[in-house]
Order: C-alpha cells, then sequence, then structure tokens
C-alpha cells in the first residue's frame, strides 16, 4: 500500500466512523438515560435499538428543508456546515494509535484549541440568522460561555504540555509511557473536563440550548438535516473531547498488550462518553449567572494554580 | 445572620457543592441496575386506574335515552375549547344536542367536562389509544362518542329530577316532586 | 352631617360615607355605588313594592346604635346620615335564609333553562351565599301554558316576584297576563292557553329574574348567553332607533335583546324589534351578485367584484349625468351617501314617494324651529298632556306608545308626591291615585291600543283630523269661534280644551303614517299654541316611515322622491341606469313599473330579492344590519351607529361596494369631486370622515361613535364574552386546523374575546355583564346611577338640536285625492307584524299577524250594502284585492281601512287614494 492510498484510507475511515460513532452515540445516549431513569429508552428498530440511528437519519432526511422567510438565508445554511466541519476539522489531529489518524503536527495541540475556539461562530451565526429572540438569546448566552471557558480550557493543558515538553499529541502520548498525566494533573483533567463539556455546551452546561426557557436556544429555527448537523456535531465533539482527554491524561492508546492500542484508546474514550452521559443524566443546569461565576470564580483560579504548581514542581 | 465569610468556609462551599453532585452521580449511575418503571406498551398494557382520564364519551340514562341535554357547560369549562354543540328540543320537551363535536386534536383530558356536566352524561373512559394519521379523524361527533350504557353513575337520570315534563314523565311524576298545582282548588 | 347640598344626601353604608341623591330609596343608591345587594321583585323602571324581602339591610339609629334594625332598602327612602350596613350578620344571613326558602321549590334544571348563565336568580342565589338545598320536602310544580310562538313558559321555575305582572299590566297596559290563585298556589299566566297580545310581551324573559317566561324563538336554536357574539346594533324596525344587543353564533344571528339607552328605549323593546331579526338568516338571501346582459333573458351568477365592475361599465357607457340613484330610508346615513357621492347631488333621490317627501321636508322644518323641541322617549315620560294626532304608535313606534302609557301615570306621580309618597314607591302611587290619569288625547282613523289610557278618543277620517287639528291649534290660543266644523267635532274640541288647561308640559305627536303633510304642519301649530299656553318650550315628536327617514331627509334636503325622478325619467332623451339602494319600487308608489320601462339599466343593491330586483339587470347582494356598520338617524335626529354582529359570509357592506363602485368608474376616467373622495375611502371611517365634511347636521359625525382606531388598554372592544367556548371545535368539522378570527378593520369591536368586558363607551357595548351579575340586570354597573345614563355617556348625537331652521323644500303639491262616484277614500291600516319585508320573514311574528281584513264603519258599509265577513275586491286603478270586510264601529266614517301587508297587491305607498269597493259575489257551482 502506498503512503497515499494508506493516509486517504486513514482519512476516510476516521471521518466515516466519527460520524457514525456520533451518530451511535445518540442512540447510546438515548438508551442510557432510559435506564438511568428505569425505562428503556429506543429499544425497537435493530438489535436492542441500534438502528434507532438509521430510522432518526431517516427521518431528518425526509423532513422539509426548510428556511424561514425572515431568516439570512445564506449565514442560516452555513452555521450548521460550519458547525459540523470544526469538530470533525479537529479530530484529524488526534492520533488514536500508532500510525492511525489523519495528521501529526507538531502544534496539534494548539490546532486542537483554535478548531474548538471557531465552534462558537456555527453557533453565533445560527442564531444570528435565526433572526429569533430565543436565538439570539441562545447566541449569545453561547458566545459569553464559551469565550469564558476557553480562557482556562487552554491554560488547564498547559501544564500537561510543561510535563511533556510538547504540542505534539503523539509525543504527548509516548510521554505518558511512565505514568498518565492524570496522576500529576488531576487538577487539570478536571479543569478541561469540566471546560470540555462547556465547550460541546451538554448538561449542565446546556444554557445556550435550554429549551425550558430558550425553546431550543440558537437552533430553535432549525430542522431537518440542518439540524442533524448542529446535532451530530454536539455529539462529534462529545466524542472529540473524550479523545482529546484520553490522549492527554489516560496515556492515549498506552496499555497492556492484551488488547491492541486502537482498542486501549477506544475503551477508554468510551469510557469517558459514559461519564459524560451520566453527567448530563444526573446534574441540573445551573442558573446562567452561576455559571460565569463558576467559570470566572473558581475555574480560572483553580487553572491557574495549577499551572503555578505545575511549573513549580517542574522548576524544583 | 451574619454572612459567613473566609477561605475555609469557600472550601466547604466548594466541597459541600463537588459531593453533593458525586453523590448524584453515584446515585444515578446506580440505576443502571435497576428495573424499569415503564412496560413494554402494546405487548404489555399499563395499568390505568379507576380515575384515569382518556378518550371521553357520551352516555345514556338507564332508560336508554340519551343524557346530554345540550346546556353547554362542559363546552364553557373547556379550557382548550375543544368542545361544541348545539341544543336542540324534540316535542316532548326532552333537550339533546343536534351536533356534538370534540376536537380530540386539542383535547388535553384534563376532564373538566365530566366535572361541569350536571347530568353525567359526558365521562372520560380509560381508553386513550386515539392515534390517526389523518389529524382531520381527530375530530369526533356525536355518533363517535356517544354510547349505549350509562358508564359511572349507572341509575342516574337527570329528568326524573328536573321537574321538566317530558315524554312519558308528565308533571309532579318525578322523584321528590308534588303533584301540580291545583288553580281551581278552593281548599287552603 | 352636612346640609343637603344639590339635592344630595350623606348616607353611611358599613361606615363609609357617600353622597347619593335625594329622594330614591336605599336599594337604588346601593347599586348606584356599585354595591352588590341581591334583589328580585324591585325593577328600575317598575319601582318598588318590598314583596320578595331579598335586599334585607341592617338600619342603624347613630353612630353609638350597635344593634340597628333590619329594613327592606327598596322600601327604605335615604336620609341625611343615615347609617346602613349591607354585610351586618343578622341581614345578610336573612336573605340568605329567604333565598333558601325561595329555592326550596325551585326545581333543579338549570341545564335545560334557557336563562340558565344569565339568570338573576342564579346570580342572587350566590350572591346571598346559599349552596345547599337542606329542605328534604317534595317540590312544587305547576303545568304550563302555551303562550305563543314568543314566549315560553315553565311555571315551575317561578319565584313570585311579581315583576311578571307588573310589567304587562302595570307598565305595558296588556290585560292577558295575570295571576291566578291565592296563597302557596300562586300561578302567573293566561286564562286559558293562547298567544300574548301585548306586542311587549318579549321583554319577559328580560323581565323575568328566572326562566319562567324564557324566549322560545331564542330556544329553538339555542346559545348559552356566554357563547353569543355580540354588537351594539340600533332596530331597523322603525324611526325611534332602540338599541339592540345581537348575539351570533356560527353565522346566524340568535338573538336580540334590549340595550340599555337612558334616553331611548330604557329597559324595553318591543316584540318586532326583538323578533323580527330573521331576514338576517333567511334562505331567501342573496349571495351573490346577479347580472343579466342586454339581450339576455336570464342573471347569471358571478362575484360581487364583476358585478360591480358591470356597473362601472354601464356608468362609463352612458355618463355619469345619465346615472341615477335611489336611496332608502331603511338604509344607513353612509349607505345613501355614498351612492349620492357616486351619482352626484342632482342625480339622487330618495326612495319613498311624492306624499312622504313633502312630510319629510315639512318635518325637518317643523323640528328645527327654535320654538319647538322635540323629546326623547324617556322625555316623553314626562310630558303630561299628550295629543296624538293620526298615528296609530303602537304599530308604527311601539316603543314611543310605551312612553306615552307611562305619561299618562304623570297626574297620579304628582297626586302622590303631593302627599309625599315618592314616585318609585309603586302600590302607594296607584292606590292613592286610582286610575286617575294625565289626558292623553287620541285622533286616529280608528281604534287604537292607547285608547284604554286616553281620556278622549276621536275616530276621524284624515281630512277631519286635519280641521280637528287646526281648530283645536286656534281654540288654544283662543281664536276659534267654532266656524266650519260640524257640532260634534266642536264639542270634541272644546273637551280637548279643557282637557288641555292645565298642562304644564304638553306634547303632540304625529307621525307620517297617515300621508298627510297637512297633518305635520297642523301638529306643529298645535304644538307651538300649548307651548305658548304652558309657556314653555314646544314638545313635538314625530313617528317616522323608517329607521333612517331623518337621515336621508337630511342628506337630502330639497326632498326629491321617487316620483320625481319618474318625471325626469320621461323627459330624459338619453338611456339612462339607475342604481337603486335597499329599496322596492313596487311598493313605493304605482309608477314603478313606468318608471323601469324609461330605464336601460337597473341596478339594484339589496340583501333580499323584491320585485324591483326581479326587474333589475344587475342586483349586487349586500350585507344585512347586523352585518354591516352604519349610523340610523331616528325621529328625534339622534344619530346611532350599529355595529357588524358576525363577518359578512361574502356578502359585502353595500357602502363598500358603492367605493369599489366609485374606485373602478374614477379609473375608467370620471373625476367628479364626490366621487373621487368616494373612490378614497377604504375604511368606514374615512366614509363617516367624508360625511361630517359635509358640514352643518353632520359636522359632529365623528362623534356618533368610537373610530375604529379606539383601544382600551391596547385593545379592541371584544365582542366575544370572556368565557366564549368551542374556538377549536365549532368548524372542526370542515377543517381541523382553526382558522383565524376574522379583522374589523371598520371599527373598534374586535372579534375576539381579547379585550376587557367594562369600561367601555357607552356605543361599544356588546352586551351586559358584571362579575357576579350574569343577566341583564348588570346593567346596573354600567349606570352613573339607576335609571340614569351609562357611564361612557349618552350614546349618540342629536343632530337637530343645534341646527339652524330648515327651510322647507320647494316640492310639488300633491294632489288633492277626488272621489269618483262609487269610490270611497282608503287609507293605510298598519300592523305591526305585518308591514314589512324584513319582519314578514319571521315565523314567529308571522303566526303573530292578525288575519287581514279591510275595515269599514256600519254605517257606511250599509250605504254600500256591505256587511261582515264580506269577500269584497278593492279596486285602484288596475290593481285589484280581494279580502275579507271587517265592520268595526271604531273606524271614521267614509273611510276604508287597508291592511298594510307587505306583497300586498294595494301597499301603503299607494294610499291613500279614491278606490273602487264592491263585494264578491260567491260564484255557485
Amino acid at each position: 500500500m502506498s503512503p497515499v492510498v494508506n493516509n486517504l484510507l486513514n482519512v476516510v475511515l476516521i471521518l466515516v466512523c466519527v460520524v457514525f460513532g456520533a451518530a451511535l452515540l445518540t442512540w447510546l445516549e438515548r438508551r442510557l438515560l432510559g435506564i438511568w431513569q428505569d425505562r428503556y429508552g429506543p429499544n425497537r428498530v435493530g438489535p436492542f435499538g441500534t438502528l434507532q440511528i438509521v430510522a432518526d437519519m431517516i427521518k431528518l432526511l425526509m423532513k422539509q428543508d426548510w428556511v424561514p422567510p425572515f431568516a439570512d438565508r445564506l449565514i442560516f445554511i452555513v452555521a450548521p456546515a460550519f458547525a459540523m466541519f470544526v469538530v470533525v476539522a479537529a479530530f484529524a489531529v488526534i492520533p488514536m494509535a500508532p500510525g492511525v489518524g489523519v495528521v501529526d503536527l507538531n502544534i496539534g495541540l494548539l490546532f486542537f484549541l483554535a478548531m474548538t475556539s471557531l465552534g462558537v461562530y456555527a453557533v453565533m451565526f445560527g442564531a444570528y440568522a435565526s433572526d429569533n429572540k430565543y436565538a439570539m438569546l441562545g447566541g449569545l448566552r453561547a458566545a459569553a460561555q464559551m469565550v469564558s471557558y476557553e480562557v482556562f480550557m487552554g491554560l488547564s493543558l498547559m501544564g500537561v504540555v510543561m510535563l511533556a515538553g510538547t504540542f505534539n499529541l503523539r509525543e504527548l502520548v509516548l510521554a505518558q509511557a511512565d505514568g498518565w498525566f492524570i496522576g500529576p494533573q488531576i487538577v487539570g483533567f478536571f479543569i478541561f473536563f469540566m471546560a470540555g463539556i462547556a465547550e460541546s455546551h451538554r448538561t449542565p452546561f446546556d444554557l445556550p440550548e435550554a429549551e425550558h426557557e430558550l425553546t431550543a436556544g440558537f437552533h430553535t429555527e432549525y430542522s431537518g438535516m440542518k439540524f442533524a448537523m448542529f446535532f451530530i456535531g454536539e455529539y462529534v465533539s462529545v466524542l472529540m473531547s473524550a479523545a482529546m482527554i484520553t490522549v492527554l491524561f489516560f496515556g492515549g492508546w498506552l496499555g497492556p498488550a492484551w488488547l491492541p492500542p486502537l482498542g486501549w484508546f477506544l475503551l477508554k474514550t468510551m469510557t469517558l462518553v459514559l461519564l459524560m452521559i451520566l453527567i448530563r443524566g444526573s446534574l441540573p443546569r445551573p442558573r446562567y449567572d452561576q455559571l460565569m461565576t463558576f467559570g470566572w470564580k473558581f475555574m480560572l483560579p483553580l487553572a491557574l494554580i495549577n499551572l503555578l504548581i505545575t511549573s513549580a514542581l517542574i522548576l524544583i | 445572620m451574619k454572612q459567613k465569610t473566609g477561605l475555609g468556609h469557600y472550601i466547604y462551599i466548594v466541597w459541600d457543592y463537588f459531593y453533593s453532585n458525586i453523590v448524584t452521580l453515584v446515585k444515578v449511575a446506580s440505576h443502571t441496575f435497576t428495573k424499569a418503571d415503564t412496560v413494554e406498551y402494546p405487548e404489555q398494557m399499563p395499568y390505568l386506574a379507576p380515575r384515569f382520564r382518556g378518550r371521553i364519551v357520551l352516555t345514556r340514562d338507564p332508560t336508554g335515552e340519551e343524557r346530554c341535554v345540550a346546556c353547554n357547560l362542559c363546552a364553557s369549562a373547556c379550557p382548550t375549547d375543544c368542545i361544541s354543540l348545539q341544543k336542540t328540543e324534540d316535542e316532548s320537551g326532552r333537550w339533546s344536542a343536534e351536533y356534538f363535536r370534540i376536537n380530540f386534536s386539542r383535547c388535553v383530558f384534563c376532564g373538566m367536562c365530566e366535572e361541569a356536566c350536571p347530568t353525567y352524561a359526558i365521562q372520560l373512559t380509560q381508553d386513550f389509544e386515539l392515534a390517526e394519521y389523518e389529524r382531520q379523524n381527530m375530530v369526533y361527533e356525536k355518533q363517535h362518542l356517544l354510547i349505549d350504557g350509562p358508564g359511572k353513575h349507572p341509575d342516574y337520570s337527570f329528568y326524573e329530577l328536573s321537574g321538566k315534563a317530558v315524554s312519558g314523565r308528565a308533571k309532579g311524576a318525578g322523584t321528590q316532586e308534588a303533584e301540580p298545582v291545583n288553580l281551581k282548588s278552593l281548599l287552603p | 352631617m352636612n346640609a343637603t347640598i344639590d339635592n344630595l344626601v350623606t348616607i353611611y353604608i358599613d361606615g363609609s360615607a357617600y353622597q347619593v341623591k335625594a329622594g330614591g330609596h336605599l336599594l337604588e343608591a346601593c347599586l348606584g355605588l356599585a354595591q352588590d345587594l341581591p334583589y328580585f321583585c324591585w325593577h328600575p323602571a317598575l319601582g318598588s313594592v318590598g314583596s320578595c324581602r331579598q335586599c334585607a339591610v341592617q338600619l342603624y339609629q347613630d353612630a353609638e346604635d350597635q344593634r340597628g334594625r333590619m329594613v327592606m332598602a327598596c322600601m327604605t327612602p335615604v336620609a341625611e346620615g343615615m347609617r346602613v350596613s349591607l354585610s351586618a350578620p343578622m341581614a345578610s344571613e336573612f336573605r340568605q335564609q329567604c333565598i333558601e326558602v325561595t329555592m326550596a321549590n325551585h326545581p333543579h334544571d338549570c341545564p335545560v333553562c334557557e336563562e340558565g348563565g344569565e339568570c338573576h336568580l342564579q346570580d342572587m342565589t350566590l350572591q346571598s351565599g346559599h349552596t345547599q338545598r337542606r329542605h328534604k320536602g317534595h317540590k312544587k310544580t305547576y303545568h304550563n301554558q302555551d303562550l305563543g310562538p314568543c314566549v315560553g313558559h315553565e311555571m315551575n321555575r317561578c319565584i313570585s316576584c311579581y315583576r311578571c305582572v307588573r310589567f304587562y299590566q302595570d307598565y305595558a297596559g296588556g290585560d292577558d297576563l295575570v295571576v291566578l290563585g291565592s296563597r302557596e298556589n300562586v300561578y302567573f299566566g293566561r286564562h286559558q292557553d293562547g298567544c300574548l297580545t301585548s306586542h311587549f310581551s318579549g321583554n319577559l324573559s328580560e323581565v323575568c329574574p328566572t326562566g319562567v317566561f324564557y324566549d322560545k324563538v331564542v330556544s329553538d336554536s339555542y346559545t348559552r348567553k356566554w357563547d353569543l357574539q355580540s354588537a351594539p346594533s340600533i332596530c331597523s324596525h322603525c324611526s325611534l332607533g332602540c338599541n339592540l344587543s345581537v348575539g351570533e353564533r356560527q353565522g346566524q344571528v340568535k338573538r336580540v335583546t334590549n340595550r340599555y339607552h337612558s334616553q331611548v328605549n330604557g329597559y324595553f323593546i318591543c316584540d318586532k324589534g326583538r323578533y323580527g331579526f330573521a331576514h338576517s338568516n333567511s334562505d331567501q338571501r342573496l349571495y351573490q351578485a346577479q347580472v343579466q346582459p342586454l339581450g339576455d333573458t336570464e342573471k347569471v351568477s358571478c362575484d360581487t367584484l364583476h358585478g360591480l365592475d358591470y356597473v362601472a361599465q354601464i356608468m362609463t357607457e352612458l355618463g355619469a349625468e345619465n346615472v341615477f340613484g335611489l336611496g332608502s330610508p331603511r338604509a344607513s346615513v353612509e349607505e345613501n351617501f355614498a351612492l349620492q357621492s357616486l351619482v352626484g347631488k342632482a342625480n339622487f333621490y330618495a326612495g319613498h314617494n311624492a306624499a312622504q317627501g313633502v312630510i319629510q321636508t315639512q318635518v325637518l322644518h317643523q323640528l328645527t324651529q327654535p320654538n319647538i323641541y322635540t323629546p326623547s322617549l324617556k322625555q316623553i315620560e314626562q310630558a303630561d298632556a299628550i295629543v296624538i294626532i293620526g298615528e296609530d304608535l303602537l304599530h308604527t313606534a311601539p316603543r314611543m306608545a310605551l312612553s306615552v302609557r307611562q305619561a299618562s301615570r304623570n297626574l297620579g306621580f304628582a297626586k302622590a308626591a303631593a302627599i309625599g309618597i315618592p314616585k318609585w314607591q309603586d302600590e302607594p302611587v296607584r292606590i292613592h291615585t286610582q286610575n286617575q290619569l294625565s289626558p292623553v288625547i287620541s285622533v286616529t282613523s280608528a281604534a287604537t291600543d292607547l285608547d284604554d289610557i286616553s281620556s278622549q278618543c276621536i275616530h276621524l277620517a284624515p281630512s277631519d283630523m286635519c280641521n280637528f287639528a287646526g281648530a283645536l291649534a286656534s281654540a288654544v290660543e283662543g281664536q276659534f269661534d267654532g266656524s266650519g266644523l260640524s257640532a260634534e267635532l266642536n264639542e270634541q274640541v272644546q273637551h280637548s280644551l279643557a282637557l288641555l288647561a292645565g298642562a304644564k308640559r304638553p306634547l303632540v305627536i304625529s307621525g307620517a303614517s297617515s300621508q298627510s303633510p297637512e297633518l305635520i304642519d297642523l301638529a306643529a301649530q298645535l304644538a307651538l299654541a300649548l307651548g305658548r299656553q304652558s309657556g314653555s318650550e314646544a314638545w313635538l315628536s314625530y313617528a317616522l316611515e323608517a329607521a333612517n327617514s331623518m337621515g336621508l331627509g337630511l342628506l337630502n334636503k330639497d326632498a326629491k322622491h321617487m316620483d320625481d325622478l319618474a318625471l325626469r325619467l320621461q323627459q330624459q332623451t338619453t338611456p339612462s341606469a339607475l342604481i337603486v339602494l335597499q329599496t322596492d319600487l313596487f311598493s313605493l308608489s304605482t309608477q314603478a313599473q313606468a318608471l323601469c320601462e324609461n330605464l336601460r339599466h337597473l341596478v339594484v343593491l339589496d340583501q333580499l330579492p323584491s320585485a324591483t330586483s326581479e326587474h333589475a339587470d344587475v342586483v349586487i347582494a349586500c350585507a344585512s344590519v347586523f352585518e354591516t356598520e352604519g349610523t340610523y338617524v331616528n325621529n328625534e335626529g339622534r344619530a346611532q351607529r350599529f355595529f357588524s354582529v358576525h363577518d359578512k359570509l361574502g356578502r359585502p357592506d353595500a357602502w363598500r361596494s358603492l367605493t369599489h363602485l366609485a374606485t373602478m368608474v374614477t379609473q375608467a376616467g370620471h373625476r367628479s369631486d364626490t366621487i373621487t373622495q368616494l373612490a378614497s375611502c377604504t375604511k368606514f371611517d374615512d366614509l363617516c370622515d367624508l360625511v361630517s365634511q359635509q358640514g352643518g347636521e353632520f359636522a359632529h359625525w365623528c362623534d356618533v361613535a368610537p373610530s375604529a382606531g379606539f383601544r382600551i388598554a391596547g385593545m379592541k372592544v371584544p365582542r366575544q364574552t370572556h368565557r366564549a367556548s368551542g374556538r377549536t371545535s365549532l368548524y372542526a368539522d370542515e377543517n381541523v386546523s382553526e382558522a383565524k378570527q376574522p379583522e374589523d378593520v371598520d371599527s373598534a369591536l374586535g372579534f375576539t374575546m381579547e379585550g376587557t368586558p367594562i369600561n367601555k363607551p357607552s356605543a361599544l357595548i356588546p352586551q351586559v355583564w358584571s362579575p357576579g351579575w350574569n343577566s341583564n340586570e348588570a346593567i346596573n354597573k354600567f349606570q352613573q346611577e339607576i335609571n340614569g345614563p351609562l357611564k361612557g355617556g349618552e350614546a349618540g348625537v342629536r343632530l337637530l338640536d343645534t341646527s339652524p331652521s330648515l327651510p322647507l323644500a320647494e316640492v310639488a303639491v300633491i294632489p288633492s285625492i277626488t272621489l269618483g262616484a262609487g269610490q270611497i277614500l282608503a287609507h293605510t291600516q298598519n300592523h305591526l307584524f305585518a308591514s314589512d319585508r324584513v319582519s314578514s320573514l319571521s315565523s314567529a311574528l308571522k303566526q303573530r299577524n292578525t288575519a287581514i281584513s279591510a275595515r269599514l264603519h256600519p254605517d257606511t258599509a250599509a250605504i254600500m250594502g256591505l256587511v261582515d265577513g264580506d269577500e269584497v275586491c278593492v279596486a285602484l286603478a288596475q290593481t285589484q284585492w280581494l279580502l275579507p270586510l271587517t265592520v268595526d264601529a271604531s273606524v271614521a266614517v267614509d273611510l276604508l281601512l287597508l291592511p298594510n301587508q307587505y306583497q300586498a297587491p294595494i301597499s301603503a305607498g299607494h294610499l291613500p287614494a279614491a278606490v273602487s269597493l264592491s263585494a264578491v259575489t260567491q260564484e255557485v257551482n
């Protein structure tokens, strides 16, 4: 196999797996939420309801492709595509196993941070283009929330970077051969985990779409496949957060040889995904001001203290 | 009350928050191993309480006559305004509904109509399986609503108590009614 | 304690001080202060009798008195410094116990009671706090009676408040509804089954506090009050302009009830107004425009715009100067004005005959004279002497007859007042006065309903009426020597003179049904003479032909009428067209046929088919009075607005059709000022603005009712009640998705339930409701004081009060009728339930129409060799009418009275005339 074919195969396979994985995640989440809420969840279509996503897909594809007459048509259409694009692009730098991964960048971590920061544009575009007061409020909340949480998201990773001395994600994984960074960087992990949930605006940080107050927030006016792209985009970003945590704190694909490296990677990622779903199933949504207070007054100082202590320890 | 301040208190609050959240997580996660409360309808019918409020019917009195006297109270009690009817009257003076229409696509099964009904005519049943492919089919007319029996309160007959003369029941023949006043009597 | 200022006294109700009018009673005062105090037997128009014991209050001696004593509020005059308590436990418990006793026999039939939901008894029971029937005994029952097609009877519900007989006998002068039986067996009904004869019997359903007397017509297609979409309306059946509240449901007018106006109808309307609404629901209604192109024999239905387009083509083709318009005294001012603007003032004629034309200009001239005042119906009740000349009021202006009946009691009130009995003490006043009545002189051509209260009834032929009126006028002035009058008539004049001698507030009533302009003039002379005698303004009231006769007269001051038009068309050489607005030419004049033949095109705008619409080549369907908005000017010159009750169902407003027509004609190149102005009207308010720009009497046109932009707290006035039901279900059989509620751009009323039910301006009260007061008795929450004006002020504008004296228009003199050999003068006998097309469509009223017959005095009949019950043939020119003859001693000598029947061969418009009368010989086979 020539390297070009190999690379192409890598790209296509990862893209397909990520998207379908995210789609499957919608089923998984609904099933798990069902179980934790003492009900069944979708269990009718296919074995254990796994084909529910096919049914959903058909439904979403068959829906009328509706653009409200008052919407800014171009931006309205671009926004969900952009939302999908940034998270999938961020996936490009994630090393899943030796030889599995789209691209190996020296500044992989920074690329990841850059891409997730762009995600806010999709939300704001969608909100702005909808010309709807709920969407507008959702968009404003999303922008403030993502900008706030971005700050300590980056800071929380700097501890890892200092320990490994690189921005290259593969090298970061390999640097954990002696011990996962979860140990020394437990605080960094905690902060990044929270920020990851906030970045993918999931409960308890789903204020941009808080359906009890804002109908559906920034995607109030969206339906059909355009809605699906926002929706799947959210799950891709869940996967991405989990994969990134695996890479940064849980030693990526490293593990005893009774599982292949990719197997270890997937296992760790899925466990983190389960944790995220459990959080969604358990924790209530805070008030908006509580969210901002939590971000700026607790998480940011915590990230800075973590950074201070880490660098102090390294210097010593 | 004096507001507590200081680092200790701050740490206490943070701990309290995290602790409660973690307890929540554990408790929810423990439900992985509990039995589902829901049942797999339609294979298994769920238990319906005796006062379950489902599809609305119009009942008949013990003699088989329509109980509804078209008084319009159900319609005015209805919070979604989904009941409409028109009164008509037969030769004997009995009021009934010329048409009686419930738009079940609007009905919220709150049972206010049943509560308002002075003749026990309108009753909510256990049937909730009302799905239709056409929304228009959710509009029920009188012939769809009327059942053959009395439903709840099987012995109640409104005209027995109303004092109004209707077919087969002259003035004074009802329950707790005196003989019609004889104007020509000179007795005190 | 302050001394009484401005006739006010201070009373203390539950510790709070209030200023109330002296001379009234406590119940009236409490209700006027928006306090809730239950009552049954008291009625604002009927006074107090104190029999129901419901309005018990605790009265205290002074500020120190803690115990007090119980009095009935309706029987207790207010006095300075009076201290009462409505909430005192003793009084409120007493009220509750009274209701409990009353309810012990009341049947459990509210669900099948027509009054349910607007029942005064329900309201008062709730108000008093009684909830549970503790008495376990049997309930009394009664047999019911068949009281005719209008009023139903369910005696079980009776609470023996006596309001029905007090209204029916004492107020409206009926004699067939009585109270029978004794003790606990009293029964309110007739001696035997049969139709109630009073023309005001419909009011029983409103007067009865519960459902003993209910509205049978409403019951036939029953809708609860809360489900009715209502609008304020004005009665279109006669010239008095009674205020109506019209209720609608699902596109059908369901009922008409009285709408209080302190100066016009008060609390009561006549049965024609109440039951004469069926025309709006009639299946005979015109729905679409019909066009018959020249040369075709059949009319083709099309939509209104196409029809109007065709008319516009006709107008363009013939030229504006050849298009004429015929307005109608039954159409609103706005509709007539739109037609007048369209065809131009010179080409606009009024839809009545020559006699009515002259009467019209006479009426306007007389009523705008500086010394003459035309009283409202309420003011008529204050007159202490009334002369009625030539008008059978019960059949031409029934509500006025009711007012006259009240006025006749003024002598009694004055006598009672002299010994300190206030007017509201109903029974004492009656006992004290013993049927003494104020003088009412009734001069008519036959017996009338008011004869029983008339001090003097004179039955005269029209010409003798004129002689009598003239003689009486000069006699009052002291200038009458008795010359030129028969001895008998002379005696009558002297008798009248004696009766009128002491009158302080005399009133003369005449009207258009006499068809005699001379009589109109003489009535005014008499009024002026009486005014001078009494030293006050001359009071004069005319009953006119139709609802908007006065409005049409003001628009058409040169009094051009249909006979003028016929003459002009005869002289016209170029082809011409005529646009007829809601008029049947054939019932107006014998010249109708000739007129139609001189036309190339006849365009009719009407809601119902008529002989004229049969002849027309274009018929434009238009909305009925319940479906459009407009203004009628009543007989006292009061402009009052009516509003559409429901959306048009595809039948456009006549005024809108005419403005559309103006737009089309403008686009085709015609650009006269009036047409362009009319074309610029898109909303009703625009048209009102145009009318007010006419100036003169119309200057304050925009004050008649609030404009469409009027809002209360940003919301329109709702036509529906706040608990209207069935919104998502009414039309769900047609389409499960609800249609948007129609919008009303033409009025401040909305077709929804959104808005406030209170604080509305008087002209915009669709129906009365107040928390806890669901019946029409809620009106006391809308009045400034009991029997006073509404809180929103008096609706409508009296146009003639400020008007300068209008000159008499120069009109052709009507040729006097000459009797040929064997001919007799025929005159119209009006009957309330028969006289017009619109009410003839009400099946209930049809049943109450008496059998038609020609009427003749026995002497005259004997001369002509006719006997009672003969079938006679009345011939007028080519027209013949076969009908039975009734010989009636009350009819004036040498006068034939022909019934005014819709679609009769000889209609009121053709009379008076000389006719030949002959018996029809029975052909023996």
